[in-house]
């Protein structure tokens, strides 16, 4: 009786936000530095990145989150990150610039419609194998820029589609300073959504589909069912990033929802390490980031070099594609749990020096 | 305490895929509680006839029914939703999960919740947690194991991983339950206390249990019904004392050479 | 009704590049279990070789051919020793996501190498027009149908009467009781990267001689899944049957409505085939529901 009732307040204090009073004083130094960080910044650049830069991250964080729910945690395949961005950027424009609804309500209704088009795609190819996922879903993002072309085309024109800028209440979200409260508030709201799916039943069951689909469903999961709420939950977050995406830039054209986008976010979770919310965060950091402080690098190189100098200044975009392509091979072969999986060994390592784990 | 458990009426199953003809016209019952063993050599049909029995597979023509319940065309998951459990042939814990983890998936169609409930941690969902916890907690005592509670399932030795296994079927509270060589790359010890554990879960949980195994001695130990398949045919069924017996079986095994020796010695003497 | 036959007959063209394509990609997917999202890729890197063996060595065009050929047996190869070999046992996910990031590579080393604008071939396959009555038809489209059958049909006879066929289709259809007959998988598993590398680079050369040779290539190499779904992600035949379906689709949408419009059309129709028949038309449905 004595022996429950510890464990039970052990598993409270594992569910609950802050387990122990450290993770506490972590959780305050931490939220001090980003309420600090833009200050610090002000209009100018920490290391080569800028506010901006950081705010694009913050949006790549969440969409990062989500996609590693879909693929990392459930283990489904899709190649429609793209289309539900620009998905969540039509929502927006139609329900923000359109109808004029206030901002919060945008997010939620274009978050809305993308956890219904994802249902909608989901149902018929989530009862057969994920490769048929992969391939609706790349069909899915042809079709959706196309739509989302024509919806361009006929109500806004040739210059993109026009957002105005977000208010929250009277206050207007106009400047980057602005844009990176909001958004760190976002990406806190939804680290914790992901946190709490995933440390419940349908989190197990996300998990269980991804490892072993069949005893999954020998233990009562309704595999198919359980698969469009994943893509759904996905889809609703990826959309909802779509909206803050498209708020923030201002203007959104389908240039901006090419497979390259597809290809970076799958990027940024193995890098990062896939099935882990740490790792979403990691490479959504570096990805976004590696750029700027290549670039800065790369500066300093005379582009009059022979070669180099040349390539770097006019294929940079290549230059980092072919590095993180040749980074992504490595990490599958190498180190499959990614910049996770590093960090998780190493504190593993430091936890139990002097003695090798 | 002990729940309803099924009974199993298997009625002429035959499954065929491509050329191959896995189970031919096989037909047996399992009394409910009674424990129950399917043996027969290698690529007789036992794992076959387990997947129709879970819904993996679809029979080809043939009924099965549990508890009165036909559920030959059921899928997988609403035959598991009916209290059947089953264990796998290899290993099919959930990598991603620690042990107690996997041992509270078990308890997934007890617990009801949504990704909402779950996402913003609505009223309810720390007691169905709590719930699944303690279930889990319970099985983890049974089988002698609450030290390996937080283990990644990987690093665990074979014999536990499918102790594990045997936990998380617990975990379902089912009332037919179908082990498949539950005890296979198991020590002497490891098989002793497995048998051990089965016989406890029958007390707490009251199943019908229908045991694929090799190992005669723990067939013989454990069995109350046992039914032998051969090249998909069922060749005797029976309590252990009258299969043991049968000719059929002792030549399916042994081969027919062995039983004409005997009958030779036999008319020798 | 005369511009009907000559949407046809290009799209026939266009279709039996898909399908070269789209056989590499169900070849390498038969026999050794990766998913190779980089086939279209490696199209465009087919007509790179190509360039460079035509415009670089000034080669004859047959002489040009043969050594592109050659070059993207050899890569197909080193993809496989290099990239896929490591990876093997993995799971799918895995997998994908390496031929992904190949995907990424290549198309950023061909853009670094080459350039990101146009380029064409000095010297094509002839390109005159024949005339059958009423219809104008490209001698080049004619030509690229001629020698897709004739490839196809080699492959065929390859798999079907060569030693190293017969047992790249014991590997693809059992890969344990393949192996355990004494059959090099390893040895399989190369070759079928070599030859699906191979097709797509004959796609490469054959589309790089219809259009221009540029990055979009890769884009167009895509259409190569639409293909193998139509035809069945396990079949052979199919994958060259859903080639010319999805350029015939292709070029009749281009030529009644535009360029956008087809590929709407080839896409929905991947989608409506994924609903109503997800196994395409000649490959076999699963036995197991998950």
């Amino acid at each position: 009786m004595q022996l429950r009732q510890h464990l039970d307040t052990d598993y409270q204090r594992q569910l609950r936000l802050f387990g122990s009073p450290g993770a506490v004083v972590v959780a305050i130094v931490a939220f001090a530095l980003l309420m600090a960080l833009p200050f610090l910044i002000g209009r100018g650049t920490l290391a080569g990145i800028g506010l901006a830069a950081i705010n694009n991250a913050l949006i790549a964080i969440i969409g990062a989150v989500a996609l590693n729910l879909l693929v990392g945690f459930t283990g489904l395949l899709s190649m429609g990150h793209a289309a539900f961005f620009a998905v969540g950027a039509m929502a927006a424009a139609i329900f923000g610039t359109q109808l004029e609804l206030p901002f919060p309500l945008v997010l939620l209704a274009s978050g809305l419609c993308g956890a219904g088009i994802g249902v909608i795609v989901g149902l018929p190819s989530l009862r057969l194998s994920g490769l048929y996922l992969l391939l609706s879903t790349l069909a899915l993002h042809f079709l959706t820029l196309y739509a989302f072309l024509q919806y361009q085309l006929y109500n806004f024109g040739l210059s993109g589609v026009f957002y105005p800028t977000a208010m929250i209440g009277p206050i207007e979200i106009g400047t980057d300073h602005r844009w990176y409260f909001v958004l760190v508030a976002c990406v806190v709201a939804t680290i914790l959504i992901a946190r709490n799916v995933l440390q419940s039943r349908e989190g197990r069951a996300f998990v269980a589909l991804r490892d072993h689909p069949t005893a999954a469903a020998a233990l009562g999961v309704n595999v198919a069912v359980l698969r469009i709420k994943a893509f759904a939950l996905s889809s609703f977050l990826v959309s909802v990033a779509g909206a803050l995406f498209a708020f923030n830039l201002g203007v959104v054209t389908t240039d901006a929802f090419t497979l390259h986008f597809v290809v970076a976010y799958f990027a940024m979770i193995i890098i990062g390490g896939m099935g882990s919310l740490l790792g979403s965060v990691l490479g959504a950091v570096v990805w976004e980031f590696l750029p700027q402080w290549l670039a800065s690098a790369a500066s300093n190189i005379d582009p009059a070099t022979p070669v180099i100098g040349d390539t770097l200044a006019r294929h940079q975009a290549q230059i980092i594609s072919v590095v993180m392509g040749c980074i992504i091979i490595l990490v599958l072969i190498r180190w499959p749990a990614g910049l996770a999986g590093v960090v998780r060994s190493t504190v593993a390592a430091i936890r139990s020096w002097p003695y090798r784990s | 305490m002990s729940g309803c458990a099924h009974s199993v009426a298997v009625r002429n199953v035959t499954l065929r895929f491509g050329g191959v003809t896995a189970l031919n016209d096989v037909s047996f019952d399992l009394g409910a509680g009674t424990l129950g063993a399917l043996i027969g050599p290698n690529g007789a049909g036992k794992t076959s006839l387990f997947n129709c029995l879970s819904g993996l597979y679809r029979p080809t023509s043939g009924s099965v029914e549990i508890a009165g319940t036909d559920v030959t065309r059921l899928s997988t998951h609403r035959i598991a939703r009916l209290g059947i459990a089953r264990t796998f042939q290899s290993p099919s814990l959930f990598k991603g999960l620690d042990v107690i983890e996997n041992l509270m998936m078990g308890t997934y169609m007890e617990s009801s919740g949504g990704i909402l409930t779950s996402a913003f941690r609505a009223p309810g969902f720390a007691a169905s947690e709590a719930g699944q916890r303690e279930r889990a907690e319970e099985i983890l005592d049974l089988l002698e194991i609450p030290q390996h509670r937080h283990a990644s399932v990987e690093d665990l030795p074979y014999g536990l991983q499918k102790r594990v296994e045997f936990g998380r079927a617990l975990a379902a509270r089912p009332r037919l339950l179908l082990l498949d060589e539950p005890m296979a790359g198991m020590t002497l010890e490891e098989k002793e206390d497995m048998v051990a554990f089965i016989f406890e879960a029958r007390e707490r949980i009251g199943f019908t249990l229908l045991l694929v195994e090799h190992d005669m001695g723990v067939v013989m130990e454990i069995a109350e019904h046992i039914v032998v398949l051969n090249f998909g045919r069922k060749l005797s069924e029976g309590t252990p004392a009258q299969v043991r017996g049968d000719p059929s079986v002792v030549a399916a095994y042994l081969g027919e050479d062995a039983d004409a020796g005997r009958q030779e010695a036999a008319a020798d003497a | 009704m005369i511009f009907f036959l000559q949407l046809l007959v290009s799209g026939l063209a266009v279709g039996s590049v898909y399908g070269l394509v789209a056989l590499g990609f169900v070849l390498i997917f038969k026999a050794t279990d990766v998913f190779n999202f980089a086939q279209g890729d490696l199209l465009a890197v087919g007509a790179y070789l190509m360039f460079v063996a035509l415009a670089v060595f000034n080669l004859p065009v047959a002489l040009a051919i043969i050594a592109t050929v050659v070059a993207a047996g050899i890569l197909g190869a080193m993809l496989q020793r290099v990239v896929f070999k490591p990876l093997q046992g993995q799971p799918l996910l895995t997998v994908v996501m390496a031929t992904i990031a190949l995907s990424l590579i290549i198309q950023g080393a061909l853009v670094i190498i080459f350039g990101s604008q146009d380029l064409s071939f000095p010297r094509t396959l002839p390109s005159s027009i024949v005339a059958i009555g009423a219809l104008r038809l490209s001698m080049l489209d004619l030509i690229i149908m001629g020698c897709s059958v004739v490839c196809v049909s080699a492959f065929a006879l390859f798999f079907r009467y060569t030693s190293l066929g017969l047992q790249m289709r014991a590997t693809a259809e059992h890969p344990e009781a393949a192996a355990l007959s004494g059959i090099n998988s390893d040895r399989v598993f190369t070759v079928a990267f070599s030859i699906g590398t191979v097709t797509a680079a004959l796609g490469g050369i054959f589309l790089g001689s219809l259009q221009v040779v540029s990055p979009t290539l890769s884009q167009i190499g895509l259409l190569a899944f639409p293909a193998v779904v139509v035809g069945g992600l396990t079949s052979i035949p199919g994958s060259v049957i859903g080639g010319l379906l999805i350029g015939v689709l292709q070029q009749l949408s281009a030529g009644y409505f535009d360029g956008a419009v087809a590929s709407v059309v080839v896409y929905s129709g991947l989608l409506l085939v994924l609903l109503l028949r997800p196994q395409g038309l000649l490959g076999r449905p699963s036995v197991q529901r998950h």
